[in-house]
């Protein structure tokens, strides 16, 4: 019987997966595969609590839905700025983007 | 060890597994088709769990769209003998210590939590979930495609070669 | 122009076009004929026909005053409702007619002087913010919407005295004009919070009830008055806020005309008059007043006496006639000082915009370099002489109507410091503007390049002077009408009509003391001035201290803004060494150090700081992971 405990649990460990990605990472893209990642966990636990603790409603489906549509034009932006640092810089190293220093 | 419990052990043994080759391959390519694999087996997760609208737009706008797109700019920025080259960096220990923190935490607080055990019987969702997002939902539906719009011109702007 | 349908609900649109105007200048102005110069003249016009309707109305008898329009509920706090209320009385349709008619006849003057003028869309549509500003502040029907009308015209004053701000002067004369006029509404911002503690209402109608109610201590009354009129000094410069206005006519001409002496000014005085209820509930209150209204208005005329710029002789006899209009106003003189203020806004905008006329024509503004302009501007010297003969007293110009109005008030009070006052004022007054008379109109001219270059101006300005001479003839006589008199100048509280007879003596004096002030000033002045020379030699150290407005300026600067600049000096050093070298410096020492995995040495020896991204993740992440161990527990 699969119960909320295993989805959560589920969930749980691909979002740390997706920390892992995003801190330990070097190129760029890679960074923004991991956090595609860390959006699908939460999406499965927002299917999760709507199956298990509010059945009847249809709201967490509904709220996956935007939530991957954002995501969609959140990789979308985020790929497009990729390039264009490609462009520019040929490196996607993110160690060696640190203009944000003093 | 019913079958459902079964099946899903086994798809979340397949996903973790893939998930795992995504943060740690070397070749940006494996772990782009490996980030797609592991989204169909979410889409399989949604199924499970009674979305299978939600299913079907997974793997419609995550795989065909998101991942076909990331695939697309690994293409473009990669060089081969990048392929080989080391992809994880110094931070590997606090990275792997803090994501394993938060992981756990979150399994604690997880595993005990209540679930009933008497669930109704899966309906189709497509019609509902229409209702509901021109519905109750309406609101936030426009403001989203109001973000797409937005996101859309960023990109372009992003994108666009500049003759200069 | 009358329409079918009710104007009246149509009260709040008054003050609403110019607004709109203001916002739509700015936006479409690039497209508009005359950069949006027409849209501001045509809602400003619309609403001068607006308040023209209501005046019709009320003289037909179809529209009672006082008339209330239904509020607008805006937001709530607690029990008390605010709301957007208008009201029409008297004084309000007086002054809203007086404020359309002469912002309309200025903005039309302005098309002629600011003609090749840069960025015409924001002197436009400031001019327009202010006329609604000033127009809020009038149909108002509670203190709290009348504050946010004069905090705009504050902030308009403010954006057109430095509408030239590529000059220093005018930058710093605007900001001067903004604080120190801030410093009164301080004043006013206590006021409004006294007046709702004590009585619980921001509302005039409300507040005028709970007064005669009774029960309140005479120091409440007072308080609430004098911090009223700390607002009041401040927006009508008078001491010891008088500062801002003499440099204030770096702005352009048209700006002075209209704000500097014919409007926003004399809101301060309309504030009292709209308090005259709480005011008059208060003898020691009226007291301060009158006699600050009255000092300022002797010391402002000595200034003006010394001075050699001509705009600034006329913004000293701004500060002068306001000071009067007080005076009156602090001796339960309702009618006179409200009477004046109607007709000091004509004369005054006059005589203003007949400087600007010369100063367009000769390119300066020294007296001392003009001369015998009458030869030159034969439409510019009549309508300001006739503008002097108003703000001179001298009958039947319409000066001396309100004038003496206010000096009758003056006696039937029973004060005879305030009485010799009020006549050493006005033999001033006439003294100074007819010396300027002399010396730029009359006599020899001092530079023959500028006078064989000047020439009268064009009609899209004079025909506003024109009509504003009009009124400078009339406007006394036509306000003295019984009718016309009842109608706007019946004192709140309906104080029974001083009709107590005066003594001939008093009129007389009043006028020959006007026309001997005005015989010197010409006798002087015009022609040969070596009289004007002699005189100048022994009267220099008086002359001189004058002519530095008695060093109150530097006075200022001395005791009061050196001490605040150190402060800030003191307080910004102690920010930057102290605080930021420990918190900011230091936490992102450490957090570099803990994170960019070199060693300290290394990491200040490169001189590199981590602006890596991961890093800054790795930290919310660590924070993250705290917060929810602790929460979890």
């Amino acid at each position: 019987m699969i119960t909320l405990a295993h989805m959560l649990c589920l969930s749980a460990i691909l979002f740390s997966i997706g920390i892992y990605g995003v801190l330990a990472r070097k190129s760029l893209i890679a960074i923004l595969m991991s956090v595609e990642l860390m959006f699908n966990a939460a999406n499965i636990n927002l299917v999760a609590f709507n199956r298990f603790l509010y059945p009847d409603s249809l709201w967490g489906q509904g709220l996956v839905l935007l939530v991957i549509t954002v995501a969609a034009a959140e990789a979308v932006v985020g790929l497009a700025l990729v390039i264009a640092i490609y462009r520019n810089t040929k490196n996607l190293n993110a160690d060696d983007l640190h203009l944000l220093h003093d | 060890m019913t079958l459902p419990l079964g099946i899903f052990y086994a798809l979340s043994a397949l996903m973790i597994g893939f998930s795992l080759v995504v943060v740690t391959s070397r070749n940006l390519f494996r772990g782009a088709m490996c980030l797609t694999a592991s989204m169909g087996f979410v889409a399989a997760f949604f199924a499970l769990l009674g979305g299978d609208f939600l299913a079907a737009s997974q793997l419609l706008i995550y795989v065909g769209g998101v991942m076909v797109l990331i695939l697309f700019v690994v293409m473009f920025v990669q060089t081969p003998d990048l392929f080989r080259a080391r992809q994880t960096s110094v931070r590997w220990i606090p990275a792997l210590l803090l994501a394993g923190g938060v992981g756990a935490l979150f399994i604690r607080a997880f595993c005990h939590i209540e679930s009933p055990t008497e669930l109704p019987v899966l309906q189709p969702t497509s019609t509902a979930l229409g209702h509901l997002l021109l519905g109750d939902m309406a609101v936030p539906f426009e403001v989203i495609s109001l973000v797409l719009l937005a996101a859309l011109v960023g990109a372009l702007v992003f994108g666009l070669e500049r003759e200069s | 122009m009358i329409f079918t349908f009710s104007m009246i609900s149509h009260l709040f649109l008054i003050p609403i076009l110019p607004f709109a105007a203001a916002f739509l200048i700015p936006i479409f102005g690039r497209w508009l004929p005359q950069r949006g110069a027409w849209l501001s003249i045509a809602a400003v016009m619309a609403s001068f026909i607006i308040a023209l309707d209501l005046l019709l109305r009320v003289g037909d008898g179809s529209l009672l005053l006082p008339h209330a329009v239904t509020p607008v509920p805006w937001f709530s706090v607690g029990l008390y409702e605010f709301v957007w209320g208008f009201q029409l009385d008297g004084l309000s349709l007086l002054m809203g007619l007086i404020v359309t008619g002469v912002s309309l006849l200025i903005q039309i003057y302005s098309l002629g002087y600011m003609s090749d003028a840069p960025r015409l869309k924001q002197y436009f549509a400031s001019l327009s913010l202010f006329t609604s500003g000033m127009l809020l502040v009038v149909f108002s029907d509670n203190y709290f919407q009348l504050f946010i009308g004069w905090e705009l015209m504050g902030l308009c004053s403010y954006l057109l005295i430095g509408y030239d701000w590529d000059r220093e002067a005018a930058g710093k004369a605007a900001v001067k004009a903004f604080l120190t006029t801030r410093i009164g509404d301080l004043g006013f911002y206590a006021a409004l919070l006294t007046i709702f503690i004590i009585l619980g209402t921001f509302n005039f109608v409300q507040i005028e009830e709970r007064l005669l109610d009774g029960g309140l201590s005479s120091w409440a009354i007072t308080l609430m008055a004098l911090l009223i009129f700390g607002g009041v000094v401040g927006k009508s410069a008078q001491f010891p806020l008088h500062v801002w206005l003499p440099d204030a006519m770096e702005g352009p001409t048209p700006v002075s005309a209209l704000i500097h002496s014919a409007t926003m000014v004399a809101a301060g005085v309309y504030l009292t008059a709209r308090s005259y209820v709480l005011f008059s509930g208060s003898p020691m209150a009226m007291h301060i007043v009158s006699w600050v209204g009255g000092g300022t208005s002797l010391m402002a005329a000595l200034f003006g006496v010394a001075t050699r710029d001509i705009k600034r002789m006329l913004a000293f006899s701004t500060i002068s006639q306001l000071g009067l209009m007080l005076l009156g106003l602090g001796v339960s003189g309702y009618s006179g000082s409200v009477m004046h203020m109607a007709t000091h806004a004509a004369f005054k905008a006059l005589l203003f915009l007949a400087a600007g006329s010369v100063i367009h024509a000769v390119h300066t503004n020294d007296i001392w370099k003009m001369g015998s302009l009458s030869k030159q501007m034969a439409v510019t010297f009549t309508v300001f002489l006739f503008g002097a003969l108003a703000l001179a007293a001298i009958p039947p110009f319409a000066g001396f109507f309100s004038k003496d109005k206010i000096i009758e008030n003056i006696y039937l009070a029973h004060q005879p410091g305030l009485l010799a006052l009020a006549y050493s004022v006005s033999g001033l007054t006439a003294f100074y503007v007819f010396r300027v008379i002399g010396l730029v109109f009359l006599g020899q001219p001092k530079e023959r390049d500028r006078f064989a270059h000047a020439h009268e101006s064009p009609w899209v300005m004079t025909i506003p002077m024109i009509i504003l001479a009009f009124f400078a003839v009339s406007f006394g006589w036509i306000l003295s009408r019984p009718s016309i008199f009842e109608t706007f100048f019946s004192a709140p509280l309906h104080h029974a009509a001083l009709e107590a007879a005066i003594p001939a003596w008093v009129m007389i004096t009043a006028n020959s003391v006007a026309v001997g002030g005005m015989g010197l000033g010409l006798f002087l002045y015009t022609g040969d001035l070596t009289r004007v020379e002699s005189l100048a030699r022994v009267f220099h150290p008086i002359h001189h201290f004058l002519f530095r407005q008695a060093y109150l300026d530097e006075a200022y600067e001395l005791f009061l803004l050196r001490p605040v600049r150190g402060l800030a000096a003191g307080l910004d050093w102690f920010d930057r060494q102290i605080i930021d070298r420990i918190f900011v410096d230091g936490f992102k020492t450490i957090a570099d150090e803990l994170l960019s995995r070199r060693t300290p040495e290394e990491a200040t020896a490169s001189g590199e700081r981590s602006g890596r991204i991961q890093n800054y993740l790795m930290i919310v992440t660590f924070a993250a992971l705290v917060l929810l161990f602790w929460n979890s527990h």
